[in-house]
């Protein structure tokens, strides 16, 4: 297990098949539109990873507490379920199998402060305790998770990558938790898809930008939700032969369309994340749990059939 | 639609109040009742985390027995309201549910009921408390060296495995360690074993205190905070002792926590252990000033190292015996014998080889499990006092436990 990811449970019964999670989502896309969903899911990723900022967590217990937020909603609508409260509860659970347990009074009460402006958070200890059964079981107790950092460490190491680059590579598989890539492929996967990134997307974008002139990305602006590679990239690019990288990853034994996936899948989130104001998400949500009774017809005969 | 929610955006929000009852109906429906898959066969043992029953399935072609352990509901005073998953719990079932060996308990599921989890584990007849307890009585021999010696080598197969895979196992006793009706050893009670592969967090983090005091290796005893896998080791050449003696090989006493802030200085412990091995020293192990407590050493007295005198007196002749044990009982963590090594000594390349059934050949019948009528409907939730049916002889070790959990 530890030692071995393709006999853990990870490898074994959470890579999933994306029908399956598209299926969970099909629910909630019937209020709002895929890109209003990923907002608001990368909405609730942002208070866990505050949480995990404003407690002084390691990022592995973030990651772990946000790919149990994603499992269970592999399982779950948005809709249906309370994702504060799943996400409160992630945390807890995640704290403990990384080993820093927090007292449960500690998180509701990060919870309350984070969702201050949206709705706030009326749940006690009692409450969150009561949720991680549920929640466990949603994960099927398979509670131990694989995280590309140290996938991506080793590699560094034996590529001699630069502390800079390395460093970037990091911060784009920190982002890489707004997506559902660790939900599709293997940890070390994703590890060279964020190596990818910064060595040959972003060397190739260097070189671009620097012929037109222009930066690359979203300007970096403050907010702790920005992705921080794209902000970096046009410096970052530069340390990198960009020829040799395309020839290791060529020379790689893995499946290089796999990688290309997983890239693409990465650099579309920072296209939403271009247009995504955090301001909008109480708007989202709302349309998210919009009341049966304002929606559209469709929806009457059922009704009446409930009643 | 994007222009509506701008102009919502200044608004006040306030979103339906979200309440999960539809959901958690949902899920409580489909929940299958214990009693509907497994029968209660009796109660066995309840331990510091919870009570742990033999049961059967219910399924027909399924004739394999099981031990249902019901973590204590955790609740706070007498409401039972719910506060959490212990720590050990989560950590048990986390690990559990990854591992699959021959040598370490089976889990088969975990099932919700009754505000606690159930983990259903294959059953295992005996445990090597259990069997040590029945060769004590004196009126019967001590093992044979072929059941000691397949004992020692499928205890050290299971730990190989949970150390390749970065497990510590942290509570190895001879209670722990559970042996089928086959003769087959399972490494039991994860609850305190843990991940040690994560290099970013101290593994002294939380819980100050590992090991029952007996196994509890000499670095932990000097307060070491950066112990390693050798700490199961030294457990497990406390334990080969013990199979071949019967007897506890350091019977130290332990040195009650007086106040949550300081750990106790084990004294007692050490003594026991420096009247066999002798006082360590940095020839044999290097570091050994920097560990927390070495200036207490000074106030030890001078004894020599006795274990191969003392070996020789045991039932066992066998020099390559005495040499693992010294070697998995070596004071320096860094040169103490690894699992892998061990399972290559000399030691079992000699006859009598182990072998698959420790009980092969071997003319005794150990008494079944001890089962009791009690509770059959798993319904007890009061802190019922620990109870052991299981050996015969009086033994303290059972009410000994120094586990501070984190
Ligand atoms: N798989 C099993 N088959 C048979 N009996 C078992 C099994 N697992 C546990 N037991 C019995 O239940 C006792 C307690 O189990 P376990 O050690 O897992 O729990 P614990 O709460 O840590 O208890 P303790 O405080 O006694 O160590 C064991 O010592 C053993 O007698
Ligand atoms: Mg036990």
């Amino acid at each position: 297990m530890a030692a071995n990811f393709w006999t853990s449970s990870h490898c074994t019964h959470w890579i999933l098949d994306r029908r399956r999670v598209a299926e969970a989502m099909k629910e909630d896309l019937e209020y709002v539109n895929i890109d209003t969903l990923t907002k608001i899911k990368m909405w609730y990723y942002g208070i866990i990873g505050k949480i995990g900022k404003r407690l002084q967590f390691r990022q592995q217990v973030v990651a772990t507490a946000i790919v149990y937020f994603k499992r269970f909603y592999t399982k779950n609508s948005m809709r249906s379920t309370d994702p504060s409260l799943v996400a409160a509860t992630c945390i807890y659970l995640a704290c403990k199998i990384e080993e820093c347990p927090q007292h449960i009074k500690h998180i509701i009460q990060e919870m309350k402060h984070a969702l201050a402006n949206l709705g706030g958070f009326d749940y006690d200890t009692s409450k969150v305790a009561e949720f991680e059964f549920y929640l466990l079981e949603e994960l099927e107790f398979y509670l131990i998770v694989y995280h590309p950092y140290r996938d991506l460490t080793l590699i560094a190491k034996d590529l001699k990558l630069e502390e800079s680059n390395l460093q970037t590579a990091w911060f784009v598989l920190n982002d890489s938790y707004r997506t559902d890539v660790c939900l599709f492929y293997a940890p070390h996967m994703i590890a060279l898809a964020a190596l990818y990134i910064i060595c040959v997307v972003h060397a190739e974008q260097y070189n671009d930008n620097n012929n037109n002139g222009g930066g690359s990305g979203r300007a970096g602006g403050g907010s702790q939700n920005n992705p921080t590679t794209s902000s970096s990239s046009s410096n970052e690019g530069q340390g990198i032969n960009n020829r040799n990288m395309v020839q290791w990853f060529a020379d790689l034994n893995v499946d290089i369309e796999e990688i290309i996936e997983i890239t693409q899948e990465i650099l579309s989130l920072y296209s939403i994340w271009k247009d995504y104001e955090e301001e909008q998400v109480p708007a989202m949500m709302q349309a998210l749990k919009m009341e049966f009774d304002e929606n559209y017809e469709l929806m009457d005969p059922q009704l009446e059939g409930m009643q | 639609m994007e222009e509506q929610e701008e102009e919502e955006v200044q608004e006040h929000f306030d979103l339906p109040p979200m309440n999960m009852t539809e959901y958690k109906q949902k899920r409580d429906s489909c929940r299958q009742k214990i009693a509907s898959k497994y029968d209660i066969l009796g109660f066995i043992s309840s331990g510091t985390y919870g009570r742990v029953y033999k049961a059967k399935s219910k399924i027909k072609d399924d004739n394999k027995e099981y031990a249902i352990k019901k973590f204590k509901p955790d609740k706070e005073g007498e409401a039972a309201t719910y506060i959490g998953i212990s720590q050990s719990a989560c950590r048990e079932i986390a690990l559990c549910r990854e591992l699959h060996h021959e040598n370490i308990v089976g889990l088969e599921e975990v099932l919700l009921e009754d505000k606690s989890i159930h983990m259903v584990f294959e059953y295992a007849e005996h445990d090597l408390l259990q069997i040590i307890g029945f060769h004590s009585h004196p009126e019967r021999k001590f093992m044979s060296e072929y059941t000691v010696k397949s004992f020692l080598w499928q205890l050290l197969n299971g730990v190989a495995y949970l150390h390749a895979n970065w497990v510590m196992h942290r509570d190895l006793k001879p209670a722990n360690i559970l042996v089928t009706a086959n003769g087959v050893v399972k490494v039991g009670d994860l609850g305190l074993a843990r991940l040690f592969y994560k290099p970013l967090q101290p593994l002294f983090n939380g819980d100050k205190v590992v090991v029952t005091i007996w196994y509890r290796a000499p670095e932990l005893l000097l307060g070491s905070r950066h112990y390693t896998k050798a700490i199961d080791i030294w457990a497990i050449g406390c334990i080969f002792a013990e199979l071949i003696t019967l007897r506890p090989i350091f019977k130290g006493e332990e040195a009650k926590v007086e106040n949550k802030k300081t750990v106790p200085f084990q004294k007692n412990q050490l003594q026991k252990i420096f009247d066999i091995l002798g006082n360590p020293t940095k020839e044999r192990w290097p570091t050994i000033d920097q560990q927390p407590e070495y200036p207490n050493l000074a106030s030890f007295r001078q004894t020599p190292n006795v274990l191969r005198s003392l070996y020789q007196q045991w039932p066992i002749k066998s020099e390559q015996g005495c040499n693992l044990l010294a070697a998995m009982l070596e004071y320096d963590p860094l040169k103490r014998i690894t699992a892998e090594e061990a399972l290559n000594h000399p030691y079992f390349q000699e006859d009598p080889k182990p072998g698959l059934d420790s009980f092969a050949g071997q003319p005794v019948e150990f008494p079944l499990r001890r089962i009791t009528n009690e509770d059959k409907d798993m319904r007890a939730t009061a802190n019922v006092q620990k109870t052991h049916p299981v050996p015969a002889v009086k033994d303290d070790r059972l009410t000994k436990r120094p586990r501070v959990d984190a």
